[in-house]
């Protein structure tokens, strides 16, 4: 029986919450009921406590692609302004060209929300910071303003032309070299000095876009670390790439968490003497994930069984789980199910499965059954970046990290097995 | 694979389900012709089978990206877009690569399903490169054949016309541009013998073999060139190692050995045999005499000098082969690569070389050049002509210098030459034509020093050449593209495309008018071309006495050469030349003659000299050329002194000569009087002269739209700005 046009809306609203180019909150339908603060707890707390008893720290976050940086952060920054700490969340890839990121840009792109959070929360900034950045922008030959707010406005502006031309890009850096006051981390400095009493944090969030080489040349070639001589403390999302440098560990000189600032998957297995086992409470977190998504449209639209198997299917990854539930309504409709069910979901692994087969490389085989067998993985090696990066294999830490195979490579390892 | 019927069926269900939201499909091909072929099917089947509008986008740019993506579903409102992606070979992939990961949360706008078609190799570089942006695709779906698509379009009754057939209709032709003619350029490897360098150098050339063969699938090789300087001593046992890395190169690359081609560098000459031969040539007429094919006695016994470079490589690479050691006409192969014929020709540029002292005192011959041309000449259209050397022309015979380079200007696309280990690649343009140089780094020269080479892609329509360079780094995987070689063309990769100038039909004319009266046509051809150029540029009118045949290009040159060391009859001379080629300010009231000309050049002399080294070794002559215009010109404007020595960067900095980033040594920084400053459009008009009597120096030009403020300018070693 076909579908009536309720089903379908319905079917279609969840196709749209589950796709993986939708950003809860972005789309105007409030973040909150679709993230679980659980989700992230033990990583998060560590955040915070360095937050807490640090004014100065600098944290770093990398992780797999869709493990939930950027959500997290939107959360850490939600409760440190709970708190009246003075937040500058810098979202790079809407401010900058942050393929092409310089640090002039960066440093601008924080001065302009900082500037921005002050005037939200009405703190005041000492005339010379303003009649630097006055003068700066003056100077730029950009349009200048008297108040916080339209600082940052001009300063927006600027980094939107900037976005554009890459010869506005180029000028912009020229100027580091016309003396070190001329260089926006000063200003950048003012600021945070002048916000010290509301202990200020900047989140500068997409430096993970950064491509490897010019991520290495930012973090581990550059003499002076992003953000690390700043004032106040600051959250830094890296390319997980990075992490994995032979050099990266000169980063934990400056950076706080630099021994640990990989943000793992949502644990499904606890890992245990080389074993893995159930681990009930990761389920839960992302169950609560997928109802908080699927509540709002219909409750029961996907059944119990159902969403156990997309989060199996996951390995704990919270985009990889919204691309299966969003596969499996595909499935659904074709069929013309008004429910999601386990064979929905079963139909959806076997695509996924598919598309791992695709993009096998025979050079893959012997790392993916090593992970299955050990659950570790050679990081430093290409091979284990790419695995990593794809979601072949997903990383886990409970203490130690750890890794595991999601279902559908898990089975194409073993087809491939039986072919040999 | 699934089946068509499944597959339309998914496809539809997610197009329904999307209803205008934005997602990303991903449709994967064999090779590209299935994903043409399966792309007209499929897309003819969506039409037909759903109540849907599906917008076709085309074929997506390398230079674009979701960003563009996003405005092209937003511009032309349906229910799916589709969107081919053809990066166009493995290291475009890779840069194409990083632009998507980069723009991927652009495509949060994206104004419905997108459903991107491209071939399988291109989804596993992409894969690895962006495998961020493959996280944010919702499905990839493998094509099925055109020939599947067409039997269920028959089966399911959509009527879709041409797709029944195996050779759908074609919705939009997609373009597949026919394959440049792809090179490797090396130079300079200096093959020894002594056990620990051995170990570093196979260690270097292992690499580069890998990469080639790794490139090799993709991206094939048609041609070799190699400059000189094969071995350190030419000794027979250096040039054994020398052969055996050849023989790994051919394998590795698959590249014909017809279509490898090797000249002699100074490294190549046996110097136990120099030393009982002529030093050089004391003038043009016994150049004349020694470089005429038919005169081989004139040459035996310098011929004896590189017999060990002969012996080595006659057999492996043939032993009729010129290897640079044959002139003229004979110095010349024309190889066929896919219909297009080119034309090299192999110049010994180290019949002379003998020490380091060898400036100056090296001759290629104009007879030499002129036969070369004329062979090229007699074979009618050719895609292109390239010569190769070992040194740059600078170490020529002051004799000869300035007839070869307007020789090659005249007969060459492109002149491939080494020595210098200095990696440079700039396009010369005269009236005469023009050429691209392209000199290659070291390939060895010890893993702690640059190794690098070029690659260059020849493409016919338009005929462009397309420079990759690569150097040899670190890690499992060394040899890697060199962005540091064409820093500004990142958007191209940081390949930098060279356009190629019309040759002339010298050879022609010198065969109809025999070589005397050639020459004389050709002298006054060069004369008008250059009198032609300056009548168009500003304040022609002014200039109605200039005399004929002596410009202000060749005055620089000779002053140039000279490095600053000028007699009292050159100087009153470009004094002259320099007062009428350059305007006068707009009013035209200046007093501005020979005189106060002669004393502002007699102060740019004395700074030059001062500053030679890093004017003239560094700067390079176009930006020595430039920065000499610059100064006279604005002095002229504003009738008072301008300053060269102050510092890049700071705010008395008007003038900028190079780029901002460039080593303090290739960069020079100009101060200009106020008054000169307040002239508008003084800049433009400078920029405008420089231009346009200064074609060779291969800047393009363009103008802000937001007014004069600032000027960029872009060539090959890097931007160079003005601003004012």
């Amino acid at each position: 029986m076909p579908l009536s046009p309720e089903q379908l809306d319905k079917l279609k609203q969840l196709s749209r919450v589950f796709d993986p180019l939708y950003r809860p909150g972005l789309q105007g339908d409030g973040a909150g009921p679709s993230y679980v603060e659980d989700a992230h707890h033990d990583f998060r707390q560590h955040l915070a406590a360095s937050l807490l008893v640090n004014d100065s720290a600098k944290l770093l976050v990398a992780g797999q692609p869709g493990c939930g940086k950027t959500t997290l952060l939107t959360r850490v920054a939600e409760s440190l302004e709970a708190a009246h700490r003075i937040v500058a969340f810098v979202d790079l890839e809407v401010r900058t060209a942050v393929q092409d990121l310089g640090s002039v840009e960066m440093h601008l792109a924080a001065t302009a929300e900082l500037l921005a959070a002050a005037d939200k929360v009405h703190a005041t900034l000492s005339p010379e910071t303003l009649a630097s950045i006055q003068g700066w922008l003056a100077s730029m030959g950009s349009a200048t303003a008297a108040v916080a707010r339209e600082l940052a406005e001009a300063i927006r502006h600027l980094l939107a032309t900037g976005r554009e031309d890459p010869g506005l890009r180029s000028e912009l850096r020229s100027v580091i070299r016309q003396g070190a006051d001329r260089d926006p981390h000063e200003l950048l400095t003012r600021v945070l000095r002048d916000l010290a009493a509301l202990r200020p944090v900047v989140i500068l969030d997409g430096l993970d876009k950064l491509p490897p080489d010019q991520a290495r040349e930012f973090f581990l070639d550059e003499k002076r670390k992003p953000m690390a001589d700043a004032p106040g403390a600051a959250i830094l999302t890296i390319p997980l790439s990075i992490v994995y440098e032979p050099a990266f560990n000169v980063l934990s000189e400056r950076y706080n968490n630099a021994d640990n600032p990989v943000l793992p998957a949502v644990r499904l297995y606890e890992f245990h003497d080389g074993t893995r086992a159930r681990y009930p409470a990761g389920f839960k977190i992302l169950r609560q994930i997928v109802e908080a998504r699927v509540a709002p449209i219909a409750s029961g639209l996907v059944a119990d069984d159902a969403i156990d198997r997309a989060i199996e299917a996951s390995g704990g990854n919270i985009r990889e789980l919204a691309r299966v539930v969003q596969a499996s309504v595909v499935k659904a409709v074709v069929r013309s199910g008004d429910e999601i069910e386990r064979q929905d979901v079963e139909a959806a692994i076997a695509d996924q499965r598919e598309s791992f087969r695709r993009a096998f490389q025979p050079r893959f085989l012997a790392v993916l059954q090593r992970v299955r067998d050990k659950h570790k993985l050679d990081n430093a090696d290409d091979v284990g970046k790419l695995l990593l990066y794809g979601l072949w294999v997903i990383e886990y830490r409970n203490e130690e990290a750890w890794y595991s195979l999601p279902v559908a490579v898990e089975d194409l390892v073993r087809r491939l097995e039986k072919i040999k | 694979m699934k089946d068509p019927a499944s597959l339309v069926d998914e496809l539809l269900a997610r197009i329904r389900l999307a209803g205008r939201s934005g997602t990303l499909l991903l449709l994967i091909g064999e090779d590209w012709r299935a994903v043409e072929a399966s792309r007209d099917a499929l897309l003819a089947l969506l039409r037909s089978l759903g109540p849907f509008q599906v917008e076709d986008l085309g074929k997506t740019s390398p230079r674009s990206g979701p960003v563009a993506w996003v405005e092209q579903t937003r511009a032309r409102p349906a229910d799916a877009f589709v969107l081919v992606v053809q990066p166009g070979g493995a290291l475009a992939a890779r840069a194409f690569g990083r632009r998507l990961n980069g723009e991927r949360e652009n495509l949060r706008g994206l104004a419905g399903p997108l459903l991107l078609f491209m071939c399988a190799e291109d989804e596993r570089v992409l894969r690895e490169v962006a495998p961020d942006f493959f996280t944010w695709i919702a499905q990839g779906y493998e094509l099925p054949g055109a020939a599947e698509l067409g039997a269920y379009a028959r089966a399911s009754g959509a009527g879709v016309e041409g797709a029944a057939s195996s050779e759908p209709a074609a919705v939009a032709p997609l373009l597949v541009a026919t394959p440049p003619i792809r090179y490797l350029h090396l130079s300079d490897i200096h093959f020894k013998t002594d056990a620990t360098r051995a170990y570093d150098q196979d260690k270097v050339l292992r690499g580069l073999l890998t990469m080639l063969q790794r490139q090799r699938e993709r991206s094939p090789l048609d041609l070799i060139f190699f400059t000189g300087d094969l071995a350190q001593g030419a000794e027979p046992l250096e040039y054994a190692r020398a052969v055996a890395f050849f023989g790994d190169l051919l394998a590795a690359t698959g590249v014909d050995p017809c279509h490898v081609f090797v000249v002699p560098g100074n490294h190549d000459v046996d110097r136990r045999v120099g030393r009982w031969v002529v030093r050089t040539l004391d003038s043009r007429e016994t150049s004349d005499a020694f470089f005429v094919e038919e005169n081989a006695a004139s040459r035996a016994a310098h011929l004896r000098k590189f017999e060990a470079y002969r012996d080595a490589l006659a057999p492996l690479l043939g032993a009729s082969r010129p290897l640079g050691l044959h002139v003229g006409a004979e110095a010349v192969e024309v190889v066929e690569v896919r219909g297009a014929k080119i034309a090299v020709a192999s110049f010994n540029s180290a019949w002379f070389a003998v020490a380091e002292d060898d400036i100056g005192k090296l001759w290629l011959g104009e007879a030499n050049i002129d036969h070369a041309a004329d062979r090229i000449a007699a074979e009618g259209p050719i895609a292109a002509a390239i010569a190769l050397m070992h040194h740059p022309t600078e170490y020529l015979a002051e004799a000869e210098r300035s007839e070869i380079e307007r020789r090659l200007e005249g007969s060459f696309d492109l002149v491939l030459r080494g020595h210098l280990h200095k990696d440079k690649a700039k396009s010369i343009g005269t009236a005469r034509g023009g050429y691209v140089e392209v000199a290659s780094p070291a390939a060895y020269q010890g893993s702690q020093w640059p190794n690098g080479c070029f690659v260059g892609e020849l493409q016919a329509d338009p005929r462009t050449l397309r420079l990759e360079a690569y150097k040899f780094g670190s890690g499992a995987d060394p040899w890697a593209l060199d962005a540091s070689a064409f820093p500004d063309d990142a958007e191209d990769h940081y390949r930098h495309t060279f356009a190629l100038r019309a040759r002339r039909a010298g050879g022609a004319v010198r065969r109809a008018l025999g070589p005397d009266a050639a020459n004389e046509i050709m002298r006054e051809i060069d004369r008008r071309g250059r009198q032609e150029i300056l009548r168009h540029a500003p304040g022609a009118n002014q200039r109605q006495g200039t005399a004929p045949g002596s410009d202000t290009g060749e005055i620089l040159r000779m002053l140039e050469r000279r490095g600053g060391k000028l007699s009292p009859e050159l100087r009153s001379n470009l004094a002259e030349r320099l007062a009428t080629t350059i305007p006068p300010p707009p009013d035209g009231t200046a007093p501005w003659g020979r005189e106060a000309f002669g004393a502002l050049l007699g102060r740019l002399v004395e700074h030059w000299s001062a500053h030679r080294d890093e004017w003239l070794e560094n700067l390079g002559e176009n930006r020595v050329t430039y920065a000499l215009f610059a100064l006279a010109f604005f002095e002229r404007q504003a009738g008072q002194p301008v300053s060269a020595d102050v510092p890049v960067g700071s705010a008395k900095a008007d003038l900028l000569i190079g780029s901002e980033s460039a080593h303090p040594e290739e960069r020079a920084a100009i101060e200009i009087p106020a008054s000169g400053r307040s002239e508008d459009g003084a800049l433009i008009q400078l920029v405008r002269i420089m231009e346009a009597a200064h074609a060779d120096l291969g800047a393009v030009l363009f103008f802000r739209p937001d007014g004069p403020r600032a000027v960029h300018g872009i060539e090959p070693h890097g931007p160079w700005l003005v601003y004012l």
